[in-house]
């Protein structure tokens, strides 16, 4: 076998948490290589192009004015996010709901609640805010339903959870909560995903790091339960030996324990990956039309279909998106559960009737461009935050992304901030090779 | 012939996105019109779950 490389770290994905990594490594000086399977960089954070659209292969937004603008700017990498409108309306028996930027949700109970009901409701969430946070062993949705039996409320909130990409029934109420506190700007780059990735790929290969496509990773490599390098199918050299003194994997925890070996690891990690690390399914549709499906320039939310459901015509706030004359609407629910296997094309089938209801015309109107679905190994969250630590039971070897996210808002802030934690625990531990 | 396997794929459409032939649906699961796939394979490195293969005994 080839042996190539003096890396101090090999980082395996080229997601966001791996791309984040790799980024800050190289910015303190460590000389990183990046390897990815795939034949682009981001992961579920990218974006493809398709019949002139540009469509999202997961993440459709990313917090601005948070953790991951800031690592960004850390070590140097152009930031070209837009925000958007995060402006809320709930679409409800036939009338829409324009949730206000402040004191926007008990704005919006009003419209359903008594004087009584709402003191009893906004209590609770003030008491989750101000005393302590509810159990994390209820879901947001059973921990409502001991303040209000009210169809209504329960909606608007089962629409908020929908917003988070969690079932209303499965989201923990302690995370909804830390969620609505987190809540503040997104946005997304008009160029779309892939391009906002390789600005950290920019930066990665300007200070002496490599990010390498198509290269599949056939092992991480453990030696007396410390890991020491990986194997990986380099094109048009074959097998290859790279040495490191650690490795990075983005590959989500249960991947990182296949390439391994699970023989390499204590039976006690991998008891806490097995019942831990539950990736959460999810669901969207792209649709074309000339003109705007839905007028309302923020996120719609519609939540009481057979699914929960949100819906925002991008090309309104990105025309950039869609080809000239076209626009573009995404719509993104969750199935019936997040966590358990479903029938996917059931669950699509109910999301399609809902959306039929939800817009007048639709059939005349509007094509269903491309279809996403979201599971198992290719999942929405890879599991919720504070699910898993970063560090695994073989040395050496650290998990990023979101099967290993801190308490921090889902998705991308949680894949960053992933990898910042791992960066600093390498910089304590290493020195970076002279 | 191109075949998917059905325990693996998770319906993200990302083969969709990149067959030149337009020869490859997602609903819920990746499906394969066999008329119009020629099977150049661009699908099986864009699978982030391996779930495409050529199947045995290939179609010439």
């Amino acid at each position: 076998m080839v042996k190539q490389g003096k890396y101090d770290i090999v980082v395996v994905g080229a997601g966001m948490g791996g791309l984040c990594s790799a980024a800050l490594l190289t910015h303190y000086g460590y000389k990183t290589l990046v390897l990815e399977k795939l034949p682009f960089v981001g992961g579920r954070a990218s974006s493809v192009k398709y019949k002139g659209f540009t469509l999202p292969t997961g993440a459709l937004y990313v917090e601005t004015h948070g953790v991951v603008d800031k690592l960004f700017q850390e070590v140097g990498a152009a930031f070209p996010v837009r925000d958007f409108p995060i402006q809320l309306c709930f679409r409800m028996g036939g009338k829409d709901y324009t949730m206000p930027l402040k004191g926007g949700l008990k704005t919006v109970i009003s419209n359903f609640a008594s004087e009584a009901e709402m003191a009893r409701i906004m209590g609770a969430i003030r008491r989750a805010f101000t005393w302590q946070e509810p159990s994390s062993a209820v879901s947001i949705r059973d921990w409502l339903r001991e303040y209000t039996q009210n169809d209504k409320v329960l909606a608007i909130f089962r629409g908020m959870s929908n917003y988070q990409c969690v079932n209303f029934g499965d989201m923990p109420a302690a995370e909804f909560i830390r969620q609505l506190k987190f809540a503040g700007t997104a946005g997304a780059d008009p160029r779309g995903f892939l391009a906002f990735m390789e600005e950290l790929v920019k930066v990665i290969k300007a200070k002496g790091g490599d990010v390498r496509t198509g290269c599949r990773v056939k092992r991480i490599s453990v030696t007396d339960e410390v890991a020491n390098g990986v194997v990986v199918n380099l094109p048009g050299e074959g097998e290859t030996e790279i040495p490191a003194k650690v490795v990075i994997s983005d590959v989500g925890p249960h991947g990182t324990v296949d390439l391994a070996g699970s023989q390499n690891f204590e039976k006690g990690y991998l008891k806490e990956v097995k019942e831990r690390v539950r990736p959460l399914a999810y669901m969207c549709l792209e649709i074309a039309s000339e003109k705007p499906l839905v007028d309302f320039r923020g996120v719609m939310v519609v939540p009481e279909g057979r699914r929960q459901m949100t819906m925002m015509c991008t090309s309104l706030v990105y025309p950039e998106y869609a080809p000239p004359g076209k626009h573009l609407l995404q719509a993104w629910a969750a199935p019936e559960s997040s966590f358990l296997p479903l029938d996917a094309k059931k669950e699509l089938d109910l999301m399609v009737q809902d959306i039929r209801e939800t817009i007048p015309g639709f059939d005349r109107d509007a094509e269903i461009l491309h279809v996403s679905y979201w599971q198992k190994e290719w999942p929405m969250y890879r599991a919720m935050p504070g699910a898993l630590g970063q560090k695994t039971s073989v040395e050496n070897l650290y998990n990023v992304g979101d099967g290993v996210a801190p308490l921090a808002p889902l998705g991308l802030p949680g894949c960053a901030a992933s990898a910042r934690i791992v960066v600093d625990d390498i910089k304590q531990r290493f020195k970076p090779a002279a | 012939m191109l075949a998917v396997n059905g325990d693996k794929c998770v319906g993200c459409g990302l083969c969709v996105s990149f067959c030149p032939r337009e020869a490859l649906k997602a609903w819920g699961l990746c499906q394969v019109d066999a008329d119009k796939c020629n099977e150049c394979l661009v699908c099986l490195d864009y699978c982030p779950v391996d779930a495409l293969a050529i199947q045995e005994g290939a179609r010439q």
